[in-house]
């Protein structure tokens, strides 16, 4: 596993463009667009103001940088790098800003949610699209890019409005039966729309592409309901996750509940595997040594820091030895950094793996508060819909893993804070996490693994996004970000 | 007595007591001067008593003298007087105890029982109080409750109101905004804001690559097409795999079914034998089955057809229900056994059961011939008794008839002996003519012989012995070796005879007589003295093929040759040793 030196960037704002190639960072009012296999500066382009919100184009050929506050758009290319495009809200302000799907449109949410305003890059038309509702999730796009759903309000009621990408027509409008509409979104094959009350109500149903109510679902009443939902990469499975601490699976036929998932306090499954891991810390000085080693270094040198000989007591080399070699960079005459870390902490690198019945910290919410801190608030289906992913409000450190096939609690993954951020492989069964620490977390059904990220000055991970091959990974800090290669042909030294 | 007679008793006492013991003191009752004022004291005393008081009297005019025997008298009569006094004293006294005691307890008893009144008293009174308290909590709590009640209704309603405030006012407020927004979004546009623009540098083309299209009817058609069509292809697929699905489940279910058929029909005959009464419907339903389950290509041909589809279920349904039903007559049939085994050891079961069956059978057999016994007796009966000549005559002619068979069949054995014993004689009368020839021919052979030792004393041996080794058949080429070895003696060829395959006419001549045994080696009818090691078999065959002149060869035969052969291979170990 190597890691990439670590780059500036602002507001956590760094993608990788769709197809891959491309990396774009924002730092403060300029863009950066570098390559991602040698991380060369291959554009840099520089906006009005501070970038707020910053999105690839489906085809990787255009950027959007929106400036909120002085509800700016700045459209950049990449072929054409003097080509520019300047969107204006004007008075109105603007609070969200996306692509369409095609990549040729823009669609601009105005303040209040007075309209939505779409502008197209083609023919530099205007049309506004009326009474958005202000939700959750108010607005999706079919995984084909055809069709985009968007709930309305009008008259108190709640609506949605299916309209063609393509022209913008109007293929239907409807009244949901919903209270409150929170949120809606496609199933990956793009012909069922989830759409979901506000959390007063817990009330799922399900329309077809036509408008036409295929199921509804309640799982119970005078409670808080539904706080996630998610579909399975196949459309087979809905993943629910509701106040009431439990994922329910709906199938795609009947649309009724197959199998419900529990988040108890105590894991009793004894299939589950538990990994929990405990603060054990290894000396820092012969670490910040080595970096210190490589940031004097010019040349090519090896360091190898093995914390293990003075950390003998505990036993566990693994745990506190890694080796830092700065090594030259494969691509192009430029030479750049990377720093190697390997053989990195290995499984079982979140400590011991306990066996159930295992007590999990459980943080009682406040109940004067609204919204509070407990209930399923994060669904995550593995790339093959193997592997379900979700994590617990009330447990906030503790990410559950569940297989689909077995419909069973597969792992427990308990750390020692609360999981910031977790995403599936692209490609395979394998989940990052990280906490808010200098460490990366990999989950697979081989095992787990933590890294720590060999950095300079406490680098630590807020967010994390994998590169679309499942290669690499992006550890995004608070002002930094690095790159995490996976190598899987263990290329040492 | 009264209590008065007591007190009397007892100043009386004291007063006797008093003097008694004062006696030596001055002060004595009775001294040397007074005595008629005490006689007289004493008489009044008496008298006061009751008793008679002239006692005293008599002897009162002489002065001191006392006349003694009615003094005595009174004194018995006051001693008497005196001592069942006493009795009756300690009589009283033991009552009095006895009933102070008894008084006491009673006291006793009684302040006890007082007590446990009071006792019971105060308790009865706090129980009243409790009760009563208890009855005021009741009336406070039910008047909380009913209050409670109230409050629920007035906060539920008020809940209700405040919902329908709330959603009211949300709703006007709602729509506040939307005019709100509306009115803005005219102002903005009635403003004509100039900031709200966009700036292109030069248009960019659709990512299809395809020029915009105008909005028109049929596009909105196209869409709907589009749709409609995308929709179709998702049912379509899921259709397929549902049928795909189907069709799997189907082939499971079909496979099942063939095994469960497999599975029953072998246990039909034994249910069948089991249970006579659902048997024959399950023999029926499984023919039934059988044919659906022979032509699986017509099932998979119309897969689909409801019919179909609702038979193969029904089947599959049936099939399962006798499965079950035999699994659970199974299942008894094995706990019966088990229980069984429980009950008595497990090697007890099989062994009682044997002797039972043994007993039974020899039971059996025991009746049987009982039975037979019984016939046989009757028919004894029936022969010996006179009855009707019919019924004898019959019965006679049965027995006759059985006879008959009997003796033709022994008859027939006796003709067949007599047939073996005629065969053997004639082989035996051939063995002997060739015997004599033989001997004729030894005896030719040995004059022969002797004419050659004749000439052999003359110069011309040689020549005259080729001519004759010439002329000699090979069965009696051994004669040359006595001639080798000129030592030999008749008792030594015999010997060597036993060991020699033929049994050279030398050695008959030698031993006199030939025994059977060896007339019969010589007729190859048994094996020479190695081969009988051999299987018999073997040799029965050699005969066999000796004797193909003899055309039957009776199994009789063969093993009386067996016999004897062995009986001739120990007379010539015998003969060895």
């Amino acid at each position: 596993m190597n890691f990439s030196e670590v780059f500036k960037q602002s507001n956590q704002l760094c993608k990788i463009s769709p197809d891959g190639k491309y990396l774009a960072t924002c730092v403060q009012y300029r863009l950066v667009v570098r390559d991602v296999n040698t991380l060369q500066i291959l554009h840099l382009y520089t906006c009005l103001d501070q970038i707020v919100h910053m999105e690839w184009s489906s085809d990787s050929l255009f950027i959007l940088c929106a400036m909120y506050k002085r509800g700016l758009v700045q459209v950049w290319s990449l072929e054409q790098p003097d080509w520019h495009c300047k969107i204006d809200e004007g008075s109105i302000g603007l609070v969200s800003s996306r692509w369409s799907p095609d990549g040729r449109h823009i669609l601009n949410t105005t303040e209040f949610h007075l309209r939505v305003t779409v502008w197209s890059l083609c023919t530099k038309a205007v049309s506004y699209i009326k009474y958005p509702k202000a939700c959750q999730k108010g607005m999706d796009f079919s995984r084909d890019g055809c069709y985009m759903a968007l709930a309305e309000r009008r008259d108190c009621k709640d609506y949605v409005s299916v309209f063609v990408c393509d022209d913008w027509h109007l293929l239907r409008h409807f009244e949901t039966e919903t209270q409150d509409l929170a949120g809606l979104e496609w199933s990956p094959n793009g012909c069922v729309l989830a759409v979901w009350d506000s959390c007063l109500e817990y009330k799922v149903l399900l329309y077809s592409l036509d408008g036409r109510l295929l199921s509804t679902y309640s799982a119970y009443e005078w409670s808080l309901g539904v706080k996630s939902l998610t579909w399975s990469t196949s459309s087979q499975f809905l993943a629910i996750g509701s106040y009431d601490e439990k994922v329910r699976i709906l199938n795609h036929i009947t649309w009724k509940k197959i199998t419900e998932f529990e988040h108890p306090a105590t894991v009793n499954n004894p299939k589950a595997v538990v990994y929990k891991e405990v603060e054990r810390r290894p000396t820092v000085a012969s670490d910040d040594l080595s970096i210190h080693n490589i940031s004097m270094g010019s040349t090519l040198f090896n360091t190898q820091s093995k914390c293990a000989a003075k950390d003998k007591e505990t036993g566990d080399l693994r745990d506190c030895y890694f080796k830092v070699m700065l090594c030259k960079s494969k691509f192009g005459g430029k030479r750049n950094s990377f720093i190697k870390a390997s053989p990195l902490l290995l499984w079982p690198a979140l400590d011991e793996i306990y066996q159930p019945p295992v007590q999990i910290p459980v943080v009682k919410p406040d109940p004067d508060r609204a919204n509070p801190k407990i209930g399923v608030s994060t669904l995550a289906f593995s790339s093959d819909s193997r592997y379900l992913a979700t994590k617990n409000d009330s447990m906030a450190s503790v990410v559950w893993v569940w297989d689909m096939q077995k419909l069973s609690l597969e792992a427990v993954l308990e750390h020692t804070s609360a999981v910031r951020c977790f995403q599936w492989d692209p490609r395979r069964p394998r989940l990052a996490l990280c906490t808010g620490n200098a460490k990366l977390y990999l989950w697979s059904p081989a095992g787990c693994v933590s890294v720590q990220v060999p950095t300079e000055g406490g680098f630590q991970v807020q967010s994390l996004s994998w590169h679309c091959s499942g290669d690499s990974l992006i550890l995004l800090g608070k002002e930094q970000l690095c790159l995490c290669y996976m190598d899987t042909d263990q290329e040492d030294n | 007595m009264s209590p008065s007679g007591q007190n009397n008793l007892a100043s009386m006492y004291s007063s006797l007591a008093l003097p008694k013991s004062s006696y030596n003191v001055l002060s004595a009752f009775c001294t040397e001067d007074n005595i008629p004022q005490c006689i007289s004291y004493i008489n009044q005393e008496i008298a006061s008593l009751g008793l008679s008081s002239t006692c005293m009297e008599a002897g009162s005019a002489e002065g001191a003298s006392l006349s003694t025997v009615p003094a005595l008298n009174a004194m018995y009569e006051l001693l008497q007087a005196h001592r069942r006094s006493r009795c009756s004293l300690e009589e009283l006294e033991r009552d009095q105890l006895k009933s102070s005691s008894t008084l006491e307890h009673m006291q006793i008893s009684n302040s006890r029982l007082k007590d446990q009144l009071e006792l019971s008293k105060r308790e009865k009174s706090g129980l009243h109080e409790t009760e009563r308290q208890l009855q005021l909590k009741i009336r406070t709590l039910q008047s909380c409750l009913k209050t409670e009640k109230d409050e629920v209704q007035k906060l539920q309603s008020i809940i209700a109101s405040r919902a329908s405030q709330y959603s009211h006012d949300s709703k006007r407020k709602e729509r506040e905004c939307t005019k709100l927004k509306e009115r803005l979004g005219q102002l903005l546009i009635d403003k004509r804001d100039k900031k709200l623009a966009i700036d292109v540098l030069n248009y960019l083309g659709r990512s299809d690559g395809r020029r915009s299209q105008w909005k028109t009817a049929k596009m909105g058609a196209s869409h709907e097409g589009e749709m409609y069509k995308s929709l179709l292809n998702d049912y379509e697929e899921r259709h397929s795999a549902l049928m795909l699905e189907n069709a799997e489940l189907k082939k499971v279910l079909q496979q099942m079914k063939r095994e469960m058929v497999s599975i029953l029909s072998p246990r039909k005959p034994c249910s069948r034998g089991a249970h006579a009464d659902d048997s024959y419907e399950q023999a029926g339903s499984d023919r039934e089955e059988e044919e659906e389950v022979g032509g699986p290509s017509r099932e998979t041909l119309d897969q689909s057809c409801e019919h179909a589809k609702e038979q193969l279920t029904n089947s599959i349904r049936q099939q399962w229900r006798r499965l079950k039903s035999h699994m659970e007559r199974l299942d008894s049939q094995a706990s019966l056994v088990q229980t069984q085994q429980q009950q008595s050891g497990k090697e007890a079961v099989p062994r009682e059961i044997h002797n039972e069956e043994m007993e039974r059978m020899r039971l059996e057999v025991q009746q049987c011939k009982d039975f037979i016994h019984t016939q046989q007796q009757l028919l004894q009966q029936q022969l010996n008794s006179s009855f009707d000549d019919e019924t004898a005559a019959l019965l006679n002619d049965c027995y006759t008839l059985e006879e008959k068979e009997r003796l033709k069949e022994e008859w027939r054995l006796f003709e067949e002996q007599k047939r073996n014993f005629e065969r053997e004689r004639k082989n035996f009368t051939e063995a002997a003519i060739r015997l004599g020839h033989e001997k004729k021919a030894f005896e030719e052979d040995r004059a022969s012989w002797l004419k050659n030792q004749f000439l052999n004393m003359t110069p011309f041996v040689d020549r005259k012995r080729q001519s004759l080794s010439d002329s000699q058949s090979s069965a009696l080429s051994i004669k040359s070796e006595p001639e080798v070895r000129v030592s030999y003696t008749p008792t030594q060829l015999t010997k060597s005879s036993t060991y020699a395959t033929f049994s050279t006419p030398k050695a008959a001549h030698s031993a006199g007589v030939p025994s059977t045994a060896e007339l019969y080696r010589t007729l190859r009818l048994i094996p020479d003295s190695s081969s009988p090691r051999h299987s018999k078999r073997g040799s029965w065959q050699e005969s066999s093929t000796i004797q193909a002149a003899d055309a039957l060869v009776n199994s009789k035969h063969r093993i009386r040759y067996g016999e004897l052969s062995i009986f001739s291979v120990g007379k010539d170990e015998n003969s060895l040793t």
